[in-house]
């Protein structure tokens, strides 16, 4: 007696089939296709049209992988129509827990002046430009109010720690108030590291706040990418990243580079810096066409044809790397392949639709006015209050959340309904950013061909499946870099 | 300078001529007329954006029509099964008439 059926008891016996939805796309030579809950599957141009024309032979390979990844169901595989609806409930599923992400503007003072950036101040004026205590208390109190079980407070600026003592006052609030919650709070400080001292490590130590910095890549183009007075911004994120790591642990810091029209010279200075200082990986970030870069019309000047090559020769010395027997990941690329290869949502604000403006995260600033994202803080700076969606003074969670100011562009930019999305094969994986697209065309959704958050996802998705599906070498690695 | 593209009607519809024309439309602007047996397609380039070789540009242009058309002939195929798997998504939600 044998434990199995034989091959031909899983064969369509009626010779007939149903499609299931599905897209495709051309890549080098081959025909992408992938379905309503992101399986995909490469095939040839002819597999394709007999596939659409009900032709395609039930005892072909072809025909029996399309079934088990359900692209195609027959008279024994029914069931896959409510798997697809079970596991598109799951994937939605994700959206439920809104804004784990709180942003906490509390100080606008920088003692940098970095030309792209909008927001700080040269100033000592801490009334002017400080976060008080008690804006800083109403926005514990939304942060906590909230459904998601799980809430991070992340302290921006400017510089946060030049108004430490509100940062003391947010972190011992929210503890406080969050006892009787029982939320799974975590904090962290975005800081250029200039300032920091061993009594804000030794608080940090004490409450287990965790530090994100900035590395542009060497001292060269960072200290180009971050001027403050004796120049020496590069010198002293460095020594910052060791006294954390330090007294702090190891992993407790991790860096972000801002890209700038002079990183994309060269990628592999910037990564062999971020080796130099020990980090795991590295993520090569577009750069956001806000504040300096849409004022002084550079971004059109590089946009992202010039990023995608930076980022495809980026990508390909990472390789090199992992296969020399160093593991180092490139996050953007893990981030993808974890949305492409599982259900779960990594939680990248940009590629989720709808939208992560405010469900993802949110921004309290300074003034106690609420931002539906960062990008949209900028761009108030810049005299345009479209992404402003409330007041910490008048409004609470509900007003905000059900406000049309932020419901508006969440339903205007859904990909799922949107012109040339509703049919691209990667709109499974993709995401929507009103933001970007009312910055850079005045309205939400965007024209995708003329779109350069379009281009860059299409082509890295593309690339990034097809160097995945094309070598076992390089899939092993990328595999790495999500589990 | 422009050119112009002809379609059979008999054979190819407008909706997958429109919407190739909106994924080059970066490129160019789609000015589309009918006669009895064809749409007449008039490609106008965008200002900044290259078109050096209009054979080449045709090739691509009728590719995407023809890709097009396969698009509009799976979603034809699919769109009532995926109406019934979003809404054994939907079910139990409490969004649903059925819960
Ligand atoms: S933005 Fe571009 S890549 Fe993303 S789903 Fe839409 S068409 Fe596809």
């Amino acid at each position: 007696m044998t434990k199995f059926q034989k091959q031909n008891f899983f064969q369509n016996t009626n010779e007939s089939y149903e499609l299931l939805p599905f897209r495709f796309a051309r890549i080098n030579g081959r025909v992408l296709l992938t379905n309503l809950v992101g399986e995909y599957f490469f095939t040839k141009d002819e597999v394709l049209k007999s596939l659409v024309d009900g032709t395609l032979p039930n005892d072909s390979d072809d025909y029996l992988n399309l079934r088990s990844l359900h692209f195609i169901c027959d008279d024994q595989t029914q069931s896959a129509k409510q798997l697809l609806g079970i596991k598109t409930r799951t994937k939605l599923s994700n959206y439920s827990n809104l804004t784990s992400l709180h942003m906490f503007v509390i100080s606008l003072r920088c003692e940098h002046s970095c030309p792209y950036c909008q927001v700080s101040r040269q100033s000592d004026d801490k009334l002017a430009f400080d976060m008080s205590y008690e804006t800083a208390s109403k926005a514990v109190d939304f942060a906590l109010s909230g459904p998601s079980p799980r809430i991070k407070i992340e302290f921006q600026g400017g510089e946060p720690l030049l108004n430490f003592d509100t940062l003391k006052f947010i972190v011992h609030d929210a503890k406080e108030k969050n006892e009787a919650i029982g939320k799974d709070l975590s904090f962290v400080i975005a800081t250029n590291l200039a300032v920091i001292t061993d009594e804000i490590l030794d608080y940090c130590k004490l409450h287990d706040i965790e530090i994100s910095t900035s590395l542009d890549g060497p001292a060269s183009l960072h200290n180009h990418n971050r001027p403050r007075p004796g120049n020496n911004s590069y010198e002293l994120a460095t020594e910052g990243i060791k006294k954390v790591r330090e007294k702090l642990g190891f992993d407790k810091v991790n860096a972000l580079m801002t890209t700038t029209d002079k990183s994309l010279d060269d990628p592999r200075i910037i990564i062999d810096e971020y080796l130099k200082q020990g980090f795991s990986g590295i993520f090569l970030r577009p750069l956001s066409p806000y504040g300096f870069a849409i004022k002084t019309k550079k971004y059109n000047a590089y946009g992202s044809k010039k990023w995608f090559e930076f980022y495809k020769t980026g990508l390909e010395y990472i390789l090199e790397i992992n296969k020399s027997g160093v593991h180092f990941r490139e996050f953007y690329s893990a981030t993808i392949l974890k949305k492409i290869l599982t259900l779960k949502d990594p939680g990248y604000v940009d590629l989720r639709s709808p939208a992560g403006i405010g469900i993802g995260g949110i921004v309290y600033n300074y003034d106690g006015k609420i931002f539906a994202s960062d990008e949209g803080r900028m761009l108030a700076e810049m005299g345009d209050n479209t992404f402003e969606i409330g007041n910490l003074a008048t409004d609470n969670f509900k007003d905000v959340f059900l406000s049309d100011k932020l419901l508006d562009p969440l339903e205007q930019s859904m990909t799922t309904s949107a012109p040339r999305c509703s049919e691209c094969a990667f709109e499974q994986y993709c995401g929507a950013d009103p933001v970007f697209h009312y910055a850079t065309t005045g309205d939400f959704l965007g024209k995708k061909a003329e779109s350069d958050f379009c281009y860059r996802n299409y082509n890295t998705f593309s690339h990034l499946l097809d160097t995945y599906d094309s070598n076992l070498e390089t899939r092993s690695i990328f595999e790495s870099w999500i589990n | 300078m422009s050119s112009s593209l002809n379609f059979d009607s008999q054979c190819t519809s407008l909706e997958a001529i429109k919407k190739a024309a909106y994924v080059f439309s970066d490129r160019c602007a789609l000015d589309i007329s009918e006669d009895e047996s064809s749409y007449i397609c008039k490609i106008i380039p965008k200002k900044d954006s290259t078109i050096d070789n209009y054979e080449d540009f045709e090739i691509e242009f009728r590719n995407e029509v023809l890709d097009q058309e396969l698009r509009i002939e799976i979603a034809n195929k699919t769109d009532g099964v995926k109406n019934l798997i979003l809404a054994f998504a939907f079910s139990k939600s409490g969004l649903s008439d059925n819960d």
